[in-house]
């Protein structure tokens, strides 16, 4: 975080966090651009299954050097 | 360091790989090792412009390994520092003329021969064959990374690489680090770079006016006193000798805007 509460973050901040994603695609050998289009695709036939669902997400966490793609579906009861 | 044989690295050029390789060995040899600086950038000859030794410079590496000249005939001597040989590459041939084995054994001759404590590696820039023989007789590696998204990414790979080769003995050298600009949050600091490889560092050497000076020169920054970045290779050799070195991030001038920035809790 930077040191002004208005000027969000700082530079290196910025770079930490796409450091962080860009080393995390480069140890998976996997391109980013293919993963985005997998997230489009899933999210395609979620949205087939579960049309009425609001809220439907699909997103990458990286922690330490793992990475994880969670998809969030909230069901209706 | 357990490591004898240490291959010197980036990935990324243009980091500091060769200042880094002759400074280093020429702390270590002012710290009393034997020490055998060798230029694997073949073709791109220019760790003999660095150190000064370009006026001596008859045979190269190439030829030692094609066997137009003994080993001995081709190491020169530093008459400034005892203990420091460098092992200048061709300037003429090109990369595919080093065959990794042959390499290999020449650093083991060196060290188990002709006595040398230490042997460091400059390798070429890339991750292509020229690092690959570069990295083949290395038991460890200095990682020489700066405080910027393209040296880091590339440093990773390296360290990847290294691994998948069992080069096991690995740390960084976090070059051309700029405190006033990490004081303001405008540069990785050291913790940032370790945190993001992963990996451990043993020396860190800030940006420094007397580094291109010394190149200039052709004078090693440890044969004189005084620069910062003189004092940071000479105790990157005492870690690699296994010295208690306290590792600590330049000095950093902040004023009252830095303090006024660290009260109100940023960072």
């Amino acid at each position: 975080m930077s040191w002004w509460p208005f000027s969000g973050k700082s530079s290196k901040d910025k770079l930490k966090d796409r450091l962080k994603v860009v080393l995390a695609y480069d140890r998976a050998h996997l391109s980013p651009g293919l993963v985005d289009s997998l997230k489009k695709d899933l999210l395609d036939v979620l949205k087939r299954y579960f049309p009425e669902e609001e809220g439907l997400e699909i997103h990458v966490e990286t922690i330490d050097d793992k990475m994880k793609l969670q998809a969030d579906v909230p069901i209706r009861q | 360091m357990n490591a004898r044989a240490i291959v010197v690295t980036s990935g990324k050029g243009g980091v500091g790989k060769t200042t880094t390789t002759a400074n280093v060995g020429a702390a270590l040899a002012k710290l009393g090792e034997k020490v055998a600086v060798i230029d694997v950038d073949v073709g791109l000859r220019n760790l003999d412009v660095v150190m000064g030794l370009e006026g001596r410079v008859v045979y190269d590496l190439i030829d030692v390994i094609e066997g137009r000249c003994k080993l001995r005939q081709a190491l020169i001597r530093d008459k400034r520092l005892e203990g420091l040989t460098l092992l200048p590459a061709s300037q003429t041939k090109d990369k595919e003329a080093l065959d990794p084995e042959k390499f290999r054994q020449m650093v083991q001759v060196l060290l188990s021969e002709e006595g040398f404590d230490r042997v460091l590696i400059d390798s070429p820039a890339g991750i292509e064959k020229g690092f690959q023989t570069a990295a083949t007789p290395a038991e460890g590696a200095l990682v020489v990374v700066n405080p910027e998204v393209s040296s880091v990414r590339d440093a990773d790979r390296i360290i990847g690489m290294l691994e998948a080769r069992e080069v096991r003995e690995n740390y960084l050298v976090i070059n051309r680090l700029r405190p006033k600009m990490v004081a303001k949050g405008d540069m990785l600091s050291v913790d940032d770079v370790v945190e993001i490889l992963g990996a451990k560092p043993i020396g860190i050497v800030p940006e420094d006016e007397g580094v291109l000076i010394s190149s200039n020169k052709g004078e090693p920054l440890v044969l004189s006193n005084g620069s910062l970045a003189g004092k940071a290779f000479l105790e990157i050799a005492q870690r690699i000798r296994g010295e208690n070195v306290p590792l600590a991030a330049p000095a950093e001038s902040q004023g009252f805007m830095g303090t006024l920035r660290r009260l109100l809790g940023g960072r």
